[in-house]
């Protein structure tokens, strides 16, 4: 006799078993013979793309492309949801750095505020002579004077718009603008002369540099323009020297008044202790708030971002994708599950085990997570770039990049789990109907 | 060194509860040798299906015990029995089951991915069993393409691909016509007698009976009679 079929060592398998020697007639049986091709042969072969070598991986493909309307709807769920998740916290991210890009390019390294301040753009005003009392501080090395007010400015057509002044000290610098790209600085030293951000140039009615404006009631001129430099209250920075910024604060919304300031800009000696600064301007300035520069972006992005409610909206736009993904997703992995329940009962039958049969929907939701994060970061980086040149501040740093394509990997196995749990239950005997 | 593969002693099977309750198997006794083509013949619902997937270890008895390979499977786990199917049987069903997304050769390198045997080793030795039995010209066509002879050929080969000692086929013929069908019945019995592998073929076809080398008729969960052919064990 020889040796007995069953063998579950894979390497005697190879050689020693039976079925791969020859087999001859017996009894008159025709071992081989070929039935007659049915009508199916007489089909073209389909073109299949090529399929990974574990049996799993090419299941979970060839499930995904049979059913291509389905797995149209998956992608496009999918696709739905990054594009939503990026540009929803590109936004915030924009936003974020927006709302702060005041405090953030301003070169200090301590802010002196009116106590209670909350962030840049809602400015209070203190008294001039703090600036000398700042001074005296040891490793103080330059203390300067900002103005930031919201102002009317009146469009060549009459239209009002309002606008954040940004008064700065022009021999240091700081508090002004930054990437200039028509125009100079210098140029501010002009009287009435002003420079905002080209993506606001027609929102504020000017078409060409040297034009001519007006700003609560006085004359202005647009001697430059920036690139980049929004505003999160959608109100332009109107960038323009200390001294012409006073001539634009008559209005209700500075409160200024003779002698007095909104912000004194420190900057100290390179190798000194910010902290021990910080401690004797608070001690010599008790009526004030004294801010790092961190500290100060970070309370204004806060501000706007949490207190307004914008922050919010746009991280409910961002989870909603996800809840939108993950019901995609998990609706067509569990609807493709069902349909091929006969299959994974034979599987079962077989004696593949549960985890054999997860990974096949595991590797579904993955691929199809992956391709549709591919498609949906391209479209996401699209709108990012269409909106470069527009008022709205959309980014799309590299990690969040990461960050989306990790979130949709596992928003996607998340979604597999409800056809994993369908799986469990999938009765083997079911080949047998 | 016994020639039992299978024994199954005073199987009972109730499906329901109460006045629900169904008996599909009613004191059934099984032995399945090595080498013999079993038949398993009866009418619609006459419990022969349930038969085969008690001692096909897929589902478990309301009473009554079944050893394969001479151990006892009661009390062992889902995945114990997922592997103990893996190892021993190979199932034919009467639908073919095949995965229509995979070709030939493919769907028999699943039953192989299976056991852990993957890349061109597993796609060789798929190919080889296709040829076994005659199909190897359909070994890159998908189910579709091929005709239902075809089909169950490759079903065969699926079978065997594990290596398994007992093949459990559930009417393999009923979605063939007659001579298709007979072909399929020579390829089991062939393979049963030259590789020694018990092969179980459950049918309401008594024109089958003379392929076997022994065969139980079953009606109403009973066994009715016992057949052994002549010349055969």
């Amino acid at each position: 006799m020889s040796a007995a079929p069953h063998n579950t060592n894979q390497a005697e398998m190879a050689d020693t078993s039976p079925l791969l020697r020859t087999l001859g007639s017996a009894d008159g049986v025709e071992v081989g013979a070929v039935d007659e091709p049915g009508p199916g042969r007489q089909l073209t072969p389909r073109r299949r793309l090529p399929a990974p070598r574990a049996m799993t991986g090419r299941l979970a493909w060839r499930n995904l492309a049979h059913d291509r309307v389905r797995f149209i709807v998956t992608l496009v769920g999918i696709v739905f949801s990054v594009v939503l998740m990026a540009v929803q916290w590109g936004m915030l991210l924009g936003f974020a750095e927006t709302a702060a890009a005041l405090v953030t390019h301003a070169g200090a390294d301590l802010w002196i505020v009116a106590r209670g301040t909350s962030n840049v753009d809602q400015s209070v005003n203190i008294p001039e002579r703090y600036r000398f009392k700042a001074l005296s501080i040891a490793g103080v090395t330059a203390v300067d004077k900002l103005i930031v007010h919201f102002a009317v400015w009146r469009r060549p057509d009459g239209r009002a718009e309002p606008v954040i002044i940004v008064g700065f000290d022009l021999d240091s610098g700081a508090g002004g603008p930054w990437n200039v790209v028509a125009g100079s600085v210098d140029d501010l030293h002009l009287p009435d002369t002003i420079m905002i951000d080209r993506v606001y140039a027609a929102k504020l009615g000017v078409d060409t540099l040297g034009q001519t404006v007006e700003i609560e009631g006085r004359r202005a001129r647009v001697v430059g323009f920036t690139n980049g430099i929004r505003a999160f209250t959608q109100s332009p920075y109107v960038f323009t020297s200390y001294k012409n910024s006073l001539k634009y604060s008559g209005s209700q919304f500075s409160g200024l008044v003779e002698g007095r300031t909104h912000y004194l800009l420190v900057r100290a000696a390179p190798a000194a202790d910010l902290a021990e600064i910080r401690e004797g301007l608070q001690a010599a300035l008790p009526a004030t708030d004294i801010r790092s520069a961190a500290e100060f972006a970070d309370m204004t992005t806060r501000y706007w971002l949490l207190t307004t409610g914008a922050g919010a909206a746009l991280v409910l736009g961002a989870v909603l994708g996800i809840v939108v993904g993950v019901i995609i997703v998990a609706q067509t992995l569990y609807a493709a599950t069902v349909e091929r329940q006969s299959e994974f009962a034979v599987l079962r039958a077989m004696g593949a085990s549960n985890a054999y049969l997860n990974s096949i929907v595991l590797k579904q939701a993955l691929t199809s997570g992956t391709i549709g994060y591919l498609m949906g970061i391209s479209i996401a980086a699209g709108v990012v770039q269409a909106a470069a040149d527009s008022t709205v501040s959309l980014v799309l740093p590299w990690q969040l990049g990461v960050a989306v394509g990790l979130i949709t990997l596992s928003l996607c196995s998340a979604a597999s789990l409800v056809a994993i749990h369908r799986i469990k239950t999938i009765d083997p005997t079911i080949a047998f109907r | 060194m016994t020639d039992l593969v299978v024994t199954a002693e005073d199987l009972r099977m109730v499906y329901g509860r109460g006045a629900a309750a169904v008996c599909a198997l009613n004191g059934v006794s099984i032995e399945v040798r090595r080498g013999e083509v079993l038949l398993i013949v009866g009418p619609s619902g006459s419990g022969k299906t349930t038969l085969l997937q008690i001692i096909g270890a897929l589902i478990r008895p309301t009473s009554g015990s079944v050893r394969i390979g001479g151990k006892p499977i009661e009390g062992l786990s889902p995945k114990a029995l997922g592997r103990l199917r893996l190892d021993f049987f190979g199932f034919v069903f009467q639908a073919y089951n095949l995965i229509p997304e995979l070709n030939g050769w493919e769907n028999v390198a699943v039953a192989l991915d299976l056991k852990g045997i993957r890349g061109r080793v597993a796609e060789r030795r798929s190919r080889a069993l296709l040829d076994e039995v005659g199909v190897s010209s359909r070994a890159d066509a998908y189910p579709a393409q091929m005709s239902g002879g075809q089909r169950q050929r490759v079903a065969v080969a699926r079978a065997l691909a594990s290596d398994p000692a007992v093949i459990l086929a559930d009417e393999p013929t009923a979605s063939l016509d007659s001579a298709s069908g007979w072909r399929i019945i020579k390829l089991l019995c062939d393979l049963a007698r030259r590789q020694l592998r018990a092969v179980v073929i459950v049918t309401h076809d008594n024109r089958l009976l003379a392929a076997g080398d022994r065969s139980i008729a079953i009606e109403d969960g009973r066994v009715v009679s016992r057949t052994t052919a002549p010349n055969r064990h």
